[in-house]
């Protein structure tokens, strides 16, 4: 390890005594549960004369089933186009006229729904809400599920196809996890696939996994708490409860050794070199300490494979480093753009050397504490938004049946030390691991050609 | 009874407590009226002069305990040097890339021991540095933020190596077809004399005959606090702040006065309809774009134009989105804008259609550029003005967005009453008010086209496609070869 430049360390010296939050994060909040098993949690927040209403169901593409790959976010497209009482392009006609906004999200393990309105109009959202969770199905015929079909299809081609490195997110998932592991298929799915799925599929789809009891609603913004509980008590009374829905269980996977795979990307300017070793789920002991190690590695300038690679032997322009944690495992990512021109292999004996000096001589205590402090400077902007505040409250309480879950979500980074970081690193960046090369047509021959090492 | 937990006042949770059965089913035979609308008043900026001459735009906000500063400084590509287009992007960029002898590495690990974001780069109207902050160490951070802003290094070797990283950027930008289609738009719409015609980001020919004396040269014209207005929101009061700033900010002076104003010119006038493609073989799908000159004097927040846009297609339920996604499945997502900056306005609108669609998708866009300039609906003029004012709130949610919503008043010289105007006159646009801004925006025929896709396969049937005037990646980044040569890269 290279000694801190002199300035850097007095800098670092003078401001790491103080601390990066004055105070504990906390959000004043009241959680409930219907009697159809529906989980509620409110948090009043008078900034704007805003209410955002999130609704987030524990269901997303690794609850598929093998032929019906991307279908959790086709569903997520219809679930806005009509209930019994709503009729078909209403639910957006009907927001929009009370000045309101709404969008969703389909993830590996969640579907977010979100609606936000000004503070008059709340009861609309939650009109809307309990009309498709409880009576979605009674209206459903096949041209609507033909028409988001298309639309999810275009979405395909204009979010991953026709743009660089677009396949990466279609052709990683299976090298990485076994033959039939619910991450081993991409969110998007397979046109052929989404092309297969049926009326009765969408029907199935939602008598599994559209339950109240699956469901966490969280309401954040311009309210009385009191007012809020009980229009949320009207509007879903007459949705019945369907039994609890089981939580996924992790399910940790290995790979015995390197897996390469070689890209060539007719849009692709240059290559682009990907490490990913699988590792552990969301909220696992190591979770935390890999986030850490992450941005010891890629999380600004001095970050040490940004440091090497794009500082001083400018062979990469740019490096990002990740650990993507799900609720059945997770994974950890090197991604670095090479030079136009550039050649991966050099790039992948660099991340290499570090990897071994990082895990030899281990994280310094001024890099855990740069990690530390960009981790609860973002817990702060959580509560800087209606937004990412009621997404933050729907996760804590899915995982932890705690929404106020800030302070405990910290404390997995404040009891991180450097060796524990340094620990992580040992043990889940070994051999077992794949290696992309995405290149540019013509340009294979700058691919990772040879096993490059890895190891402990 | 279930699990409950709660951390209100205890008396609040009694009252929750105490709710009981609700008696009558829900009515779902129409949808719940809305209360009375709550007033939204726009907290207006605290304005300031420090002793140098920097004007402060200041809002104090508790909810979280973090500080946002925006710098917007008059130092925007439309100054650019002629030879030379992109020197003021890539002087802001440099600002953060070594300071006060302090290496790009060594300012970004200093940065973030506090937990901290400081940003550059420049846009149309002007120059920005941003910095993102915790609250508790905003005065350790705006050390190194005054550091960036008043004493960037530009040094070779830095340059050496970011100029390296533009070059990627530039050949990134000859590969992806949105980007293809922003650099063809801006050429279509602006023209190749006008700096607005050529990516804002530079040419790379310009790129490789660019020194750090000339970001040095450029720097010493341009960034002065007579020329800059500092926005900072969010957990701070005005007394701590001006202590802060003028501790920090108060030794930066400029001699003279300020550069005089570049010829602001709008986009150049056209007769007819047009059409520019760029090829991209085997593309998937086609990126389209339209793009009509707006009067001048077109601003930002002009209610009616703004009302008469979220109807076409500025919104989910827009005419445009509607049409081309869910009626006829062509598209992902149809969208236009009104963009203006301080050298003129431009309706725009923006949309990628699959490859073998594009013309009927091209066809259905016109189809409702002429639709709109017939009378909407009442209850479609309802819903367009309601998103159009009743969604500004969200803009001042977060400290950051707040910060971004006044540097752009800054930035184009706005009254910053304008917004909270907007929001009350936005309510007044009625069904005839809506067509006349149609009627003054939306001139189908005057319209420059862009296509970029595999237009070789899936062209047929575009009007005018024989006619087009075809646009080459040399045409919109010229010199990327010559500058590939000369950068080198390893391969």
């Amino acid at each position: 390890m290279r000694a801190l430049p002199v300035v850097a360390a007095l800098i670092a010296a003078l401001f790491a005594a103080s601390p990066s939050l004055a105070a504990p994060i906390s959000v004043p909040v009241s959680k409930f549960t219907l009697k159809n098993g529906m989980t509620v949690v409110l948090s009043e927040d008078h900034s704007v004369p805003r209410v955002h209403v999130g609704l987030r169901f524990g269901v997303g593409s690794s609850r598929e089933t093998p032929g019906r790959t991307g279908f959790a976010h086709l569903f997520e497209h219809l679930m806005f186009e009509g209930s019994a009482h709503v009729p078909e392009g209403k639910f957006d006609q009907w927001l929009e006229a009370a000045g309101g906004e709404n969008n969703a999200y389909t993830s590996e393990d969640v579907t977010f729904y979100y609606e936000e309105v000004p503070s008059n109009a709340v009861e609309l959202p939650l009109f809307l809400d309990s009309d498709r969770l409880g009576f979605f199905v009674e209206k459903l015929v096949p041209d609507l599920v033909d028409g988001q079909r298309d639309i999810v299809k275009n979405e395909r081609r204009q979010s991953i196809e026709n743009r660089p490195f677009g396949d990466i997110e279609l052709l990683l998932p299976p090298t990485l996890w076994p033959k039939g592991h619910p991450y081993s298929w991409s969110v998007i799915g397979s046109m052929e696939d989404l092309s297969a799925a049926s009326i009765d599929d969408v029907k199935s789809f939602y008598g599994t996994w559209y339950a109240p009891g699956n469901a966490t609603l969280v309401v954040v913004g311009d309210f009385t708490s009191a007012d809020m509980r009980k229009k949320i008590e009207h509007w879903y009374s007459d949705v019945p409860g369907r039994g609890a829905v089981e939580k996924p269980k992790p399910a940790p996977a290995a790979l015995a050794g390197e897996k390469r795979l070689v890209i060539e990307d007719a849009q692709a300017p240059f290559g682009l070199l990907q490490v990913v070793w699988p590792t552990v789920e969301l909220y696992h002991p190591d979770d935390a300490n890999l986030d850490l190690l992450a941005a010891v590695l890629g999380g600004g300038a001095g970050a040490r494979l940004t440091k090497r690679l794009v500082h001083e032997l400018k062979i990469a322009q740019q490096v990002e480093v990740h650990q993507g944690s799900m609720e059945r495992a997770g994974s950890f990512n090197v991604m670095v753009l090479a030079n136009p021109g550039g050649d991966l292999t050099a790039i992948a004996k660099v991340v290499d050397e570090e990897l071994a000096k990082l895990k030899a001589g281990g994280v310094t205590p001024a890099e855990l504490e740069r990690a530390r402090a960009g981790i609860e400077s973002s817990m702060a902007d959580a509560l800087d938004s209606l937004g990412e505040k009621a997404q933050r409250l729907a996760q804590y309480t899915a995982a932890w049946g705690q929404p106020d879950g800030f302070e405990r979500d910290l404390k997995r980074y404040r009891v991180a030390t450097p060796q524990s970081v340094t620990d992580v690193a040992k043990r889940w960046l070994g051999k077992g691991r794949v290696v992309v090369s995405a290149l540019p047509p013509g340009q294979t021959s700058l691919a990772v050609r040879s096993p490059i090492g890895g190891g402990k | 009874m279930k699990t409950e937990t709660c951390v209100l006042a205890s008396l609040l949770c009694a009252s929750l407590l105490s709710v009981g059965a609700t008696a009558a089913a829900p009515d779902r035979s129409k949808p719940p009226e809305a209360g009375a609308p709550k007033p939204f008043t726009i907290e207006q900026p605290k304005v300031f002069t420090l002793k140098s001459g920097l004007t402060v735009w200041h809002v104090a906000r508790k909810r979280a305990p973090l500080v946002d500063v925006l710098a917007v400084i008059d130092a925007g590509p439309l100054r650019d040097p002629a030879d030379r287009p992109g020197v003021a992007k890539w002087t802001a960029d440099l600002l953060t890339e070594g300071s006060g002898g302090m290496r790009a590495v060594d300012f970004s690990d200093a940065v973030q021991s506090l937990g901290a974001e400081v940003a550059s780069t420049a846009e149309i109207d002007h120059a920005w540095l941003s910095l993102h902050v915790t609250s508790a160490r905003f005065p350790a951070a705006l050390k190194l933020y005054a550091q960036a802003l008043l004493k960037p290094d530009f040094a070779d070797a830095e340059w050496a190596r970011i100029r390296g990283q533009l070059f990627g950027e530039m050949m990134y930008q000859s590969q992806e077809p949105q980007e293809l289609a922003q650099l063809a738009a801006q050429r279509a719409n602006w023209g190749a004399e006008h700096r607005l015609g050529t990516a804002i980001g530079g040419t790379p020919r310009a790129l490789i005959k660019t020194t750090p004396a000339d970001l040095k040269a450029f720097y010493a014209a341009h960034y002065r606090p007579d020329a800059t207005t500092l926005v900072v929101v969010g957990d701070i009061e005005q007394g701590a702040l001006k202590r802060l700033l003028e501790a920090e900010l108060g030794a930066w002076t400029a001699s003279g006065s300020p550069p005089a104003a570049p010829a602001l010119r709008g986009p150049p006038a056209r007769n007819s309809r047009a059409l520019y493609t760029v090829q991209v073989p085997e593309a998937p799908q086609t990126v389209l774009r339209v793009g009509i000159p707006a009067p001048a004097g077109t601003l930002p927040f002009t209610p009616d134009a703004d009302v008469m846009n979220t109807l076409l297609g500025a919104s989910f339920t827009s005419r445009l989105n509607t049409n081309l996604r869910e009626t006829h499945g062509y598209s992902y997502g149809a969208h236009s804008r009104v963009a203006a900056s301080k050298s003129g306005a431009l309706f725009s609108v923006m949309t990628s259609v699959n490859a073998p669609t594009t013309a009927p998708a091209l066809a259905e866009i016109f189809l409702e550029l002429d639709r709109i300039r017939t009378p909407a609906t009442e209850e479609e003029a309802v819903r367009a003005r309601n998103v159009a004012a009743l969604t500004v709130p969200s803009a001042f949610d977060s400290g950051r967005a707040t910060a971004s919503q006044w540097a752009l008043f800054a930035a184009q010289r706005l009254d910053r009453t304008r917004l909270q105007q907007f929001v009350d006159q936005a309510q007044q646009v009625d069904v005839k008010a809506l067509q006349g801004a149609a009627l003054r925006l939306v001139r189908p025929s005057e319209a420059a086209v862009i296509a970029v896709g595999d237009l070789a396969q899936h062209g047929k049937g575009i009007a005018g496609l024989d006619k087009a005037i075809v646009l080459t990646v040399d045409d919109l980044l010229p010199g990327l070869a010559e500058a590939g040569a000369a950068l080198g890269g390893d391969g």
